[in-house]
């Protein structure tokens, strides 16, 4: 078994579609970095003249409503006013502030989510329906005869050799990110940054796994990239997208919703709850109630999603013929 | 070594289903039997069910119904145990195109520990020059020298080639022919199939036949060209026209190569003199054909009407 995962791993690494996708990843992930480079950017000369400008018209502003408040107060109407001038904003507030570094850091992060996920599960399915495209899981099968242990090597080599990709694009991204923050001299903040972006990553990781998971699981079962495609895109639209508004109360049976529990700590969706209005008889009063679904309910369902997809795609692999 | 065959399969049969749900028997209660050592070879026309045999031996396809037992396992139980000591080609080669031949040939090596042997078998088949490009870019028959070095490599009891020479060149295939010679006379078993009768008659010990999935002779092939076909006798006459109808009087099967009459179906040529002699036709030239593997396929596979011409003076 060791055996035949270290050479699945040895395919996986050889593959250049591989390569591809995780590069697009990379890139993603420096695209970030680049559009932090854009918003810390210290203000231009223009925007210096234009704050400088705004300053001085209300600096002037507050000016001429002391002499005025002054002017009245002289008259006998106006005894009773208050003429101290109101507190000006100084010259520095009007000049724009970058961002904070917790603020960029979570849209540069949370950015890269759905990039990380696509690419983990468009690997996983690649590096299995390869092997059914060049037809030559049957040469293998004459080599590796167990198809249980092929599939499991397969989908492990699948899921370690996703991680590095993923690791390596958020790894990217966040130093990136904190790069920028250090070359142009700005504050890092607080501690608690890096506590809310550990907790992402470590569940951005494994959910990267479960995707690969299920990129292979589906592989497996339908042996052709492009069906899986399909697949995927109908999932997307039928059960992602219109399921919950046709049903809400189904909402917790997407796998955004929980998806989005698990990497943020619990989700939020609304269901209209309706009873028998107690003063008119037939009618019915409804309102609309949130409901949570828990970061370990999100997590579970993820797993248990993946864990069937990957058990048909056993159950076809081990019954189907292979040509 | 007992004397348990190396492949025994009773009654097998798989059929496929169309879309149209009509059914197809590819090997219809197969019962075939290949001896431990020799080269067997595993012969039938076009669709007879070889290659789906073969891929039931490998367990790629289940089978309907039936047994099959390999060096000693039976299937599907003993599937790991059998094909551990299997090398097959099944149809075409096929190995990652984006990969080079070294690549390749060495990742299946490390599944079964001969990871030391690759070299050694890309130069046994000629391919030590291209090893390291990819496979994409070998020509037809390099991808089938690279398929024959991968069966190798597990040092295999029973090698099963499916078409190994479509594709090679005439040095091709004497290379393979010599490895299967090589391997019989180690004591291994090598079945294969293949077209090229002549080819396979130089090199097989023994035959099986198939026709529509069904099993229509099998033994030693010197036994089975002795035993079916009776050979034909060509003659070169004065007059072919009247010649070959009273040959065809006399009730054997004539057809004509040129100016000569190919006679089928005689016992004794001594005949032929005497009813050409009767009809007043005389022969120049008189010689028996050695019957071959490829008449016996045909008289078997009952082929001789599509694959020959036929009639006199046509
Ligand atoms: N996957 C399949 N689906 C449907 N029918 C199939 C399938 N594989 C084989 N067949 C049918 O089974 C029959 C036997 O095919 P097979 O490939 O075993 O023949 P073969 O003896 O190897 O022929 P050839 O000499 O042309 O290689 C054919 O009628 C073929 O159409
Ligand atoms: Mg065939």
């Amino acid at each position: 078994m060791t055996t035949l995962l270290r050479i699945e791993l040895e395919r996986f690494r050889c593959r250049g579609v591989l390569w591809l996708v995780a590069g697009l990843l990379l890139l993603t992930g420096s695209g970030y970095v680049l559009m932090t480079w854009g918003h810390t950017a210290p203000a231009s000369a223009a925007e210096v003249a234009a704050a400088t400008e705004a300053f001085r018209v209300d600096a002037e502003g507050a000016k001429q409503f002391v002499e005025r408040c002054l002017e009245l107060q002289a008259t006998d109407e106006g005894n009773d006013l208050d003429c101290r001038p109101p507190d000006l904003p100084t010259l520095s507030q009007y000049i724009p502030e970058p961002p904070e570094l917790s603020w960029e850091l979570g849209d540069a992060v949370g950015g890269m989510k759905v990039p990380v996920l696509i690419a983990a599960l468009a690997m996983g399915v690649s590096f299995v329906t390869a092997e059914f495209g060049a037809r030559t899981m049957g040469t293998w099968l004459t080599f590796a005869p167990r198809r249980s242990r092929v599939l499991a090597s397969k989908t492990g080599a699948a899921v370690i050799g996703v991680l590095p990709a993923a690791l390596a694009a958020l790894a990217v991204t966040i130093g990136g990110v904190v790069l920028v923050y250090l070359v142009r001299g700005l504050d890092l903040g607080e501690a608690s940054v890096w506590t809310d972006l550990l907790r992402f990553v470590t569940h951005l990781l494994p959910a990267a796994a479960v995707a690969a998971v299920l990129g292979a699981g589906l592989a497996f079962a339908v042996r052709n990239a492009a069906a899986v495609a399909g697949i995927v895109v109908w999932w997307a639209l039928a059960v992602e997208v219109a399921l919950p508004q046709i049903i809400p109360a189904l909402a917790p049976a997407t796998l955004g919703l929980n998806l989005r529990a698990w990497l943020e700590g619990g989700a939020e969706y609304t269901v209209q709850e309706c009873r028998p209005d107690p003063d008119v008889l037939g009618a019915q009063v409804c309102e609309d109630v949130a409901r949570t679904v828990g970061s370990a309910q999100g997590g579970l369902v993820l797993l248990l999603t993946a864990a069937v997809v990957l058990a048909i795609g056993a159950l076809v692999f081990r019954r189907r013929a292979v040509t | 070594m007992s004397d348990e065959p190396a492949i025994r399969t009773r009654g097998l049969r798989k059929t496929y289903r169309s879309f149209t749900l009509r059914e197809v028997v590819a090997v219809e209660g197969l019962d075939l039997e290949v001896p431990v050592g020799g080269v067997h070879a595993f012969l039938g026309p076009n669709g007879a069910g070889k290659t789906t045999t073969i891929r039931m031996l490998l367990g790629l396809e289940r089978p309907d119904s039936g047994s099959i037992r390999v060096l000693g396992h039976d299937l599907p139980g003993g599937l790991g145990a059998a094909v551990a000591k299997v090398g097959a080609i099944v149809e075409q080669p096929r190995f990652y195109p984006a990969f080079s031949g070294r690549r390749n040939l060495s990742l299946l090596a490390q599944s079964v520990g001969a990871g030391a042997k690759v070299d050694g078998l890309l130069a046994q088949v000629g391919l030590a020059d291209r090893a390291g490009d990819r496979y994409r870019s070998y020509s037809l028959g390099m991808k089938q020298r690279l398929a024959v070095a991968s069966t190798l490599l597990k040092d295999p009891e029973l090698v099963i080639f499916d078409e190994p020479t479509n594709g090679l060149d005439p040095a091709g295939v004497h290379d393979v022919r010599t490895i299967m010679r090589a391997l019989a006379d180690a004591g291994r078993t090598v079945l294969v199939s293949s077209h090229m009768l002549a080819e396979v008659e130089q090199v097989a010990d023994t035959v099986s036949i198939v026709v529509g999935g069904r099993l229509v002779a099998d033994g030693r092939v010197a036994d089975l060209i002795g035993s079916r076909a009776r050979g034909a006798v060509r003659v070169d006459v004065t007059d072919p026209v009247r010649g070959g109808e009273a040959l065809e009087r006399r009730g054997w099967i004539v057809r004509r190569d040129g100016e000569v009459l190919v006679v089928e179906g005689v016992d004794d040529p001594v005949e032929i003199s005497r009813v050409l002699a009767d009809a007043g036709v005389y022969a120049r030239e008189l010689v028996a054909e050695r019957p071959d593997l490829e008449q016996v396929f045909l008289e078997l596979t009952g082929a001789q009407g599509a694959a020959r011409p036929q009639g006199v003076g046509a």
